[in-house]
């Protein structure tokens, strides 16, 4: 049986539609920006839905601006950082510079640092990349010993602990953040780097979700667009970015007096069983992973500071969480404060529950909630205390984040302040 | 980090006969799965119905309740074949020419997803890794899941094979095959119908193990169907992983 002790969180990688680095991301959030545009890069006429939080140029993180032994997904060899696919530069940005947060860059290959990162489209992004940048990849068959994206930034990066990519679409990070934290308590690893990173704004990508009717098509007026809980929602706005934590077990980090930005105090996860796209109606399976996350962090609902929500600004999705919530929180939702942070950023799919766990980080560093902007005429079937428009000032002590994606998967993360 | 093998089971469907299982799924406990269910999903998802409808037949797994397991899937490059035809009918006709079914059901998700929903199975579901060579890692999050309290977990294991060639039209140039494998997996001890067949013990990791002697070769499914056998016949047998780790199956039953 694994040992328990607390896990921390003691360092922090992002790049966002706001830009990379956690002070940008937190300033944009606790001011209310919205980061939704008209998608640039390549022609959206046709497409239903023509926005999205796009992330911008990712910078080169220190280690790599030589190109000695980068490798994209193409073979070529000895490229520049550049050249790289974009979520191949988002997993190497977000994984060094979490680590040199850390204070761990340097120390990386005394220790076993393990990675588990939520990657969930990997192949089919590196397929439309190379197809419609006139290769052939998708037809020929890949070698046998070919490296999936966590394993190749493993070796990049030097690391020597276990590394994995998992996905549950949407949920994909929350079960990266579950997984890595008892990889610790298990002595499979010393320091493990945990996240997610998605850059799936893509010709195919917003065609395939556009199509299925997930979506808004408020394209004349992108900044409102995604207005998650509103009554006037449409469908969900597609964001990129990411964001990669290092986790160590508490006393490690203490020993070495390193800055915690929080602990990962609880996890729970569950699955619908109900339908590979639609939330259950019965909110009982969602319910069931917060209530577990809730237990495994020894926290009651009514001792929960802030619900950073899944919310994408569905129709039908909105509803199902607000009574998950009403289900789990009972008497105390009311005063349990919740918004959902996809109003400003998009909605990241695999790597949404990263950067909303980093909303909730955020949240507990600045002592203000993020908003749900946009939130102009409530829906009357979400009845929670909405953070609407601008951020609050108040301490958070606990966070709760749930992310639900595809496949049935519901996942929540505890977080608790250091 | 050891975990009981409740029961296994392994297919091996050519290609071509993929179309024929997608419109009849197999019946399971929870009762035969909708049509619709398989009406999208990846060709490695239908043989992996099949296979887990296989393994859950197994004597040791009468009366066994799957609602609170959960599902853990590694398939290898799913959608492969389908993103070949999608890719050339966007180039042809742009966004209206995408399939909305693509994404939910050709990704790294939607094998643990599709499983979770036909077998009606409640606790956790996610995808790991999606590339040759990664039984070890399913294998690694598996046992860190029976650690925190999951009670049961199906990982289920897919490739299509060999990794063959695809024309314009998304079919292989070579004949080629679905495989996979479904194991039921439980904590150790603690079976509750009888003996469980194969023990599964997970030591170590994260040191390379670059001085512990070479690492196994074939950590996909394949090694994985060759190791479960090894065991089985000579009572055990062992991977070095290549993340320093060492996974040994062990027979546990008295087979006399």
């Amino acid at each position: 049986m694994s040992q328990p002790g607390a896990v921390w969180i003691t360092g922090i990688g992002t790049a966002t539609p706001f830009g990379g680095g956690t002070a940008a991301f937190a300033d944009a959030l606790l001011a209310g920006r919205s980061a939704v545009r008209r998608v640039t890069g390549f022609d959206v006429r046709d497409h239903p839905s023509q926005i999205a939080g796009q992330l911008g140029d990712v910078p080169c993180p220190p280690p790599f601006e030589t190109p000695a032994g980068l490798q994209p997904f193409t073979g070529r060899s000895d490229v520049p950082f550049a050249a790289l696919h974009p979520w191949e530069r988002l997993v190497l940005w977000c994984c060094s510079s979490a680590l040199a947060d850390s204070g761990l860059w340097a120390r990386r290959a005394e220790l076993r640092v393990g990675i588990v990162l939520g990657v969930g489209a990997e192949w089919l992004l590196d397929w439309e990349a190379d197809s419609l940048g006139g290769g052939n990849e998708v037809r020929r068959a890949r070698p046998a010993d070919a490296l999936g994206l966590t394993a190749r930034a493993k070796r990049l990066l030097g690391l020597t602990g276990p590394a994995s990519s998992v996905s549950a679409a949407c949920a994909s990070a929350n079960f990266a953040l579950a997984q890595a934290r008892q990889w610790l308590r298990l002595g499979w690893a010393d320091v493990c780097l945990a996240g997610a990173c998605d850059a799936s704004v893509t010709p195919m990508s917003l065609a395939g979700f556009g199509n299925l009717r997930a979506l808004s098509r408020r394209n004349d007026d992108p900044a409102t667009a995604s207005r998650p809980f509103d009554r006037g929602r449409d469908g969900f706005v597609m964001g990129e970015g990411g964001a990669v934590f290092v986790l160590e077990p508490e006393a490690a980090a203490r020993r070495r007096g390193a800055r915690a930005y929080a602990e990962v105090a609880g996890c729970g996860a569950s699955s619908d069983a109900h339908n590979m796209v639609i939330p259950s109606p019965d909110p009982g399976p969602a319910a069931d992973a917060v209530r577990r996350a809730l237990a495994d962090a020894g926290v009651a609902p009514e001792q929960v500071d802030y619900v950073n929500a899944h919310a994408t600004s569905t129709p039908v999705g909105d509803i199902a969480e607000a009574r998950v919530l009403a289900s789990v929180f009972g008497p105390a939702l009311g005063r349990v404060p919740v918004s959902s942070t996809k109003s400003m950023t998009g909605h990241l799919l695999t790597a949404a529950a990263a950067v909303e766990a980093l909303a909730c980080v955020v949240a507990m560093q600045r002592r203000a909630l993020p908003p749900t902007i946009n939130l102009d005429d409530p829906d009357p079937e979400c009845p929670l205390l909405h953070v609407a428009h601008h951020a609050w000032e108040r301490p958070v002590r606990v966070a709760l984040s749930n992310s639900f994606g595809f496949g049935g998967s519901n996942t929540c993360l505890v977080l608790r302040a250091v | 980090m050891a975990c009981d093998v409740a029961a296994h089971a392994r297919l091996r469907v050519p290609w071509s006969g993929v179309a024929a299982m997608r419109r009849q799924p197999p019946p399971l406990p929870a009762g035969a799965p909708s049509v619709a269910l398989l009406k999208h999903a990846d060709e490695q998802t239908v043989v992996a119905l099949a296979a887990l409808s296989e393994a859950v037949r197994d004597p040791r797994l009468d009366g066994a309740d799957f609602s609170a397991w959960g599902i853990l899937a590694g398939p290898c490059y799913p959608g492969r074949a389908a993103v070949v035809t999608a890719l050339d009918r966007f180039k042809v006709e742009g966004a209206w020419g995408m399939s909305p079914h693509l994404i939910p059901h050709r990704s790294l998700h939607s094998l643990s997803g599709t499983l979770s929903h036909a077998l009606k199975t409640h606790g956790p579901n996610f995808g790991v890794a999606g590339s040759p060579g990664d039984a070890a890692e399913v294998l690694r999050h598996a046992a860190a899941l029976l650690d925190v309290g999951v009670c049961g977990l199906w990982v289920v294991l897919t490739r299509v094979f060999p990794e063959a060639e695809i024309d314009a039209t998304g079919n292989h140039l070579v004949p080629v095959h679905v495989e996979a494998a479904a194991l039921a997996l439980r904590p150790s001890p603690g079976s509750e119908n009888g003996s469980p067949r194969l023990r599964l013990t997970l030591t170590g990791a994260g040191s390379d193990g670059a001085d512990r002697g070479p690492r196994t070769a074939d950590c996909g499914l394949a090694g994985l169907l060759d190791l479960l056998d090894r065991a089985e016949r000579e009572g055990s047998a062992a991977w070095r992983l290549p993340d320093g780790g060492r996974l040994e199956a062990a027979r546990t039953e008295d087979r006399r």
